[in-house]
């Protein structure tokens, strides 16, 4: 793997060197599908959610200025194309579950989100498995803040330009999620689990 | 004496409190058992959250993503590139005619502005002395095929972008 920064891959892809897209493909694809794949819940929409958000990058590379950071500019058309598949598919995720806006409530009432019979949690083996059944027990926003945070590695800013949130809501969104997720955790006795 | 905030447990996590702030927080963690515990919980979950790793789509190579973006945005310049060329032709047809019809009308002597009246009529009345001269003179009939098969080309051209158009289309759609 070369040791280019984005921009100079950038470049190069715009010099006609469409070859060198490919670099970018495998610097990006396993953190973007990690986090259409929180989003759609759905190995197979994400994986072409996932093409999708790279053929729509690779078309309109030459729109990309370079004012922000590859990633955010990348990762905002990851979540618009996770958007879109939201919204064209009839499932029960409805699109108001994920939208960011700057009147996120948080929840109180943890009851909504979790079955208290769930025995799917005793099967669980590993750390990661039993966060990985929180993160889907509360709501997408939240998830896929946490994953872009932690997994993806945005930092909050980096978050706040590809969900369209204000920095100030962002952290907000963050903080909830996380207190949030650590409820869950307590509720279900997760935690000596866990920690 | 007031307990840490979930939100200060918050900015100390994200690093966002200031230096004397952060001071504080160490300080009371220290001797409040009820806020350790809380601030405790709270890093574990983040260092346990740290850990977590990036998944791979099990189905798609970088090779497949990679063909397929370069295929489906030379098909866009290509669907982009007959539009262009489609309008253009077009426009130097409808010139091109445009010039076969003014010169037949001034060869015709026929005013191009009627003195008379300048109603729907009179313009009819112009292209129909202006169609039947065509009958008679050899140079006039070859302006008209001209004209016509102008048109025919015109439609032709059309008819062809709409079915290329919609050809790349369903490429695009099937892949």
């Amino acid at each position: 793997m070369k040791k280019l920064s984005d921009q100079e891959i950038i470049s190069s892809v715009l010099k006609g060197n469409d070859e060198d897209f490919k670099y970018l493909i495998e610097r990006y694809k396993d953190r973007a599908f990690s986090l259409l794949k929180r989003i759609l819940r759905n190995d197979m929409d994400a994986e072409e959610a996932l093409q999708d958000s790279f053929i729509k990058a690779f078309k309109s590379l030459k729109s990309f200025k370079g004012e922000a950071k590859f990633s955010s500019w990348f990762y905002r058309i990851v979540y618009n194309t996770a958007m879109t598949k939201i919204s064209n598919r009839k499932t029960d995720l409805k699109i108001v579950d994920i939208e960011f806006d700057d009147n996120d409530e948080p929840i109180n009432d943890l009851s909504n989100l979790y079955d208290e019979n769930d025995t799917e949690f005793a099967n669980l083996n590993s750390t990661e498995e039993f966060i990985n059944k929180l993160l889907d027990m509360i709501p997408v926003k939240y998830s896929s803040v946490l994953t872009m945070f932690y997994i993806d590695e945005l930092n909050i800013e980096e978050i706040a330009q590809s969900t369209g949130m204000t920095i100030s809501n962002t952290k907000v969104i963050l903080h909830r999620a996380r207190n949030l997720l650590k409820s869950l955790a307590e509720k279900h006795n997760l935690i000596n689990e866990l920690y | 004496m007031n307990h840490l905030t979930k939100n200060i447990i918050n900015n100390y996590l994200d690093n966002d409190l200031s230096y004397d702030d952060k001071k504080y927080v160490e300080e009371h963690i220290r001797y409040c058992d009820v806020c350790k515990k809380e601030f405790n919980s709270y890093v574990k979950l983040h260092q346990i959250l740290k850990t977590q790793t990036c998944v791979s789509p099990k189905n798609l190579s970088i090779d497949a993503i990679y063909k397929k973006a370069v295929k489906l945005k030379k098909a866009d310049e290509n669907k982009d590139n007959i539009i262009l060329y489609s309008i253009l032709s077009i426009i130097f047809l409808v010139l091109s005619s445009l010039f076969v019809i003014l010169t037949a009308i001034v060869k015709n002597n026929v005013p191009l502005t009627p003195d008379k009246k300048t109603n729907l009529y009179t313009n009819f009345e112009i292209i129909g002395e202006l169609f039947k001269n065509f009958q008679f003179e050899l140079s006039n009939n070859i302006i008209f095929l001209f004209l016509i098969i102008l048109s025919a080309t015109i439609i032709f051209l059309v008819h062809e972008t709409y079915k290329k158009i919609k050809f790349l289309d369903k490429i695009k759609n099937e892949t």
